[in-house]
C-alpha cells in the first residue's frame, strides 16, 4: 500500500512539475467539475456551493412551454460537499449535504419562505482507465484512451417530502421522499493538451414509498427510474483558469401509484450551462462560477413543473498528497 | 374548458387508473360509473392555475333531479409526483344540489386529479376529475 501511495505521490508530483497547464488540465477536467468529487491530482476536497435558482416557466405533458404567471418560485441552496481517496488514487468516496431556503408565492396563497435540509448523497467512484493527456495522435493508439471512471451513489430522503408538508405553497418541501441508488460512468477525453470532452451517464433506481394525502388516504408511490446524461467541453487556458460549457439531460420513466402506472407521467428535462473556474491559490483554493438554464422552448422538455435559471458559486479547498 | 379533463372512476378503482385524455367527454354532465350520480364541474379560475382554486359542483341523480344534503370530500392529488396538498378543501352546500369547494391548492403546474367522494345516505361513489394546471 505504501508503495502505491508513494508512486501515486511521485506521479502527482511529476504531473504537477511538468507544467503547469498540462498538470492543471488533467486535474481540472477529471472529477473536480462535480461538487465534492476529488480532482485527479488531489487527495481530498472540501467544497461549499451557494446557488440560486429562479423558476420562470413550466413544460406540460405535451412538451408545451409556458411562462409562469402569478407565481414566484425561488430556491437558494447551500451545499457542503467533500471527497477523499480511499488508500489508492483510483478510488474515492464523496458526499453532498444541501441546505435549502425556498420561497414560494403562488396566486391566492400566503407567500412562504422555509429553510430545511435537502436530500444528501453519498458516492463511491473508481478510475478504471487513464488518458495519457498527450493529445490525439492517430498513429499512436494509446493516445486514444480516455479517462474512464465508474461510480455508484445513493441519494437519501433527508429532506422533507411533500407528505409531511404543512405549508399551502409547499415551500417546506425540500426533498424527494425517495431512496435512490444510481450507477454510471464518466468518460473524459483530452482531444488536445488543453481541451477535453467529458461525457457522463447514469441510471438511477428510485425506490417506492408510502405517501399520505391530506385526507389520510395512503398510496404506495413509485417514482419512475431516472437516466441522467451530461456532455461537457472543458478548455484549460492556463494554470489558473479554465472554462466549461455543458448540457444535461434527465429522463424519468412513468411513475405508478399502488402498482398502476400513471399514463404520460414520464419526464424529460434538458438544460444548458457554462462555468468558469479559477485557482485563487494553486492547487489548493479554487473558485468556480457557473450558470445554467432550461431553454424556454416547446418540445425540449416534458412534464417539468418549474423550468429555471440557476447561478452558483463554489469555493473548494483541495488537499494534495 | 378544453383544458379541463374529467373522468369517472368507481370507488374500487385506484385514482391513477384514469385515462388522462378522455377526449370528447361532456364535462357538464359527468355520470358516475354506477349511474347513481351525475355532476357538472366549473373550476374558478377556468382553466385552473397554480395557486388557490375553487370548484362549483352541481350534483344530480340518474333522473337529473338535484341531490341535496350529500357529503362531499375532495382530495387533490398529483399522480405523477406522488403528492397531494397539505390543505383539505372546504365544501359548502349551497342548496338545490349545488356545492362549492374552496381551498383547492395546486402548488405546481402539471397534471392533477381531484378525487371527489360523494356519499348520499349509504351510497358512496367517487368521481375523479383531472386538470392540466397551468
Ligand atoms: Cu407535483
Amino acid at each position: 500500500m505504501q508503495k502505491l501511495l508513494t508512486s501515486a505521490a511521485l506521479g502527482a508530483a511529476l504531473v504537477a512539475s511538468t507544467g503547469s497547464a498540462l498538470g492543471q488540465a488533467c486535474c481540472t477536467a477529471t472529477g473536480s467539475s462535480e461538487l465534492g468529487v476529488v480532482g485527479r491530482c488531489h487527495f481530498a476536497v472540501l467544497a461549499t456551493q451557494l446557488s440560486y435558482d429562479r423558476g420562470f416557466g413550466s413544460v406540460d405533458a405535451h412538451g408545451k412551454y409556458q411562462s409562469l404567471e402569478g407565481a414566484r418560485v425561488d430556491d437558494a441552496v447551500l451545499t457542503l460537499a467533500g471527497g477523499v481517496r480511499l488508500g489508492t488514487p483510483a478510488l474515492q468516496l464523496h458526499a453532498t449535504v444541501p441546505l435549502r431556503l425556498q420561497h414560494r408565492d403562488l396566486r391566492g396563497l400566503p407567500p412562504a419562505t422555509r429553510l430545511g435540509p435537502g436530500d444528501a448523497s453519498l458516492g463511491f467512484r473508481a478510475m478504471v482507465l487513464e488518458d495519457l493527456v498527450a493529445g490525439l495522435d492517430l498513429s499512436e493508439p494509446s493516445t486514444l484512451l480516455p479517462f474512464v471512471e465508474l461510480f455508484v451513489a445513493g441519494r437519501f430522503p433527508t429532506g422533507r417530502d411533500a407528505g409531511d408538508s404543512d405549508t399551502p405553497t409547499q415551500a417546506d418541501v425540500t426533498g424527494e421522499g425517495a431512496w435512490t441508488a444510481l450507477g454510471g460512468a464518466q468518460i473524459t477525453k483530452f482531444v488536445t493538451l488543453h481541451q477535453a470532452i467529458v461525457a457522463t451517464g447514469s441510471y438511477a433506481r428510485r425506490f417506492p414509498h408510502q405517501v399520505a394525502g391530506a385526507s389520510g388516504q395512503t398510496r404506495r408511490y413509485a417514482p419512475g427510474d431516472e437516466i441522467d446524461a451530461k456532455l461537457a467541453y472543458v478548455n484549460v487556458f492556463d494554470l489558473f483558469w479554465s472554462a466549461t460549457v455543458f448540457s444535461t439531460a434527465r429522463f424519468t420513466a412513468r411513475a405508478s401509484n399502488d402498482g398502476v402506472a400513471v399514463p404520460d407521467s414520464d419526464t424529460r428535462r434538458v438544460r444548458f450551462g457554462a462555468g468558469l473556474s479559477h485557482y485563487l491559490s494553486y492547487p489548493y483554493w479554487q473558485l468556480t462560477g457557473s450558470a445554467s438554464f432550461d431553454p424556454p422552448v416547446d418540445e425540449l422538455g416534458k412534464n417539468v413543473p418549474f423550468t429555471s435559471a440557476t447561478a452558483g458559486l463554489t469555493l473548494q479547498r483541495n488537499f494534495t498528497y | 374548458m378544453s383544458k379541463l379533463l374529467a373522468v369517472l372512476a368507481l370507488a374500487v378503482l385506484p385514482a391513477c387508473s384514469s385515462d388522462p385524455d378522455p377526449a370528447g367527454q361532456d364535462l357538464a354532465h359527468v355520470k358516475s360509473a354506477s349511474g347513481a350520480f351525475s355532476a357538472a364541474f366549473v373550476p374558478h379560475p377556468d382553466p385552473p392555475t397554480t395557486g388557490d382554486n375553487a370548484l362549483d359542483i352541481a350534483l344530480s341523480d340518474a333522473d337529473a333531479a338535484p341531490i341535496e344534503g350529500a357529503t362531499i370530500q375532495i382530495e387533490p392529488w398529483m399522480p405523477g409526483h406522488g403528492h397531494g396538498t397539505p390543505v383539505v378543501p372546504e365544501l359548502s352546500d349551497l342548496g338545490g344540489g349545488n356545492y362549492h369547494a374552496s381551498h383547492i391548492d395546486f402548488m405546481m403546474p402539471g397534471f392533477w386529479e381531484l378525487t371527489v367522494a360523494v356519499t348520499v345516505a349509504d351510497l358512496r361513489d367517487e368521481i375523479v376529475v383531472a386538470y392540466d394546471v397551468k
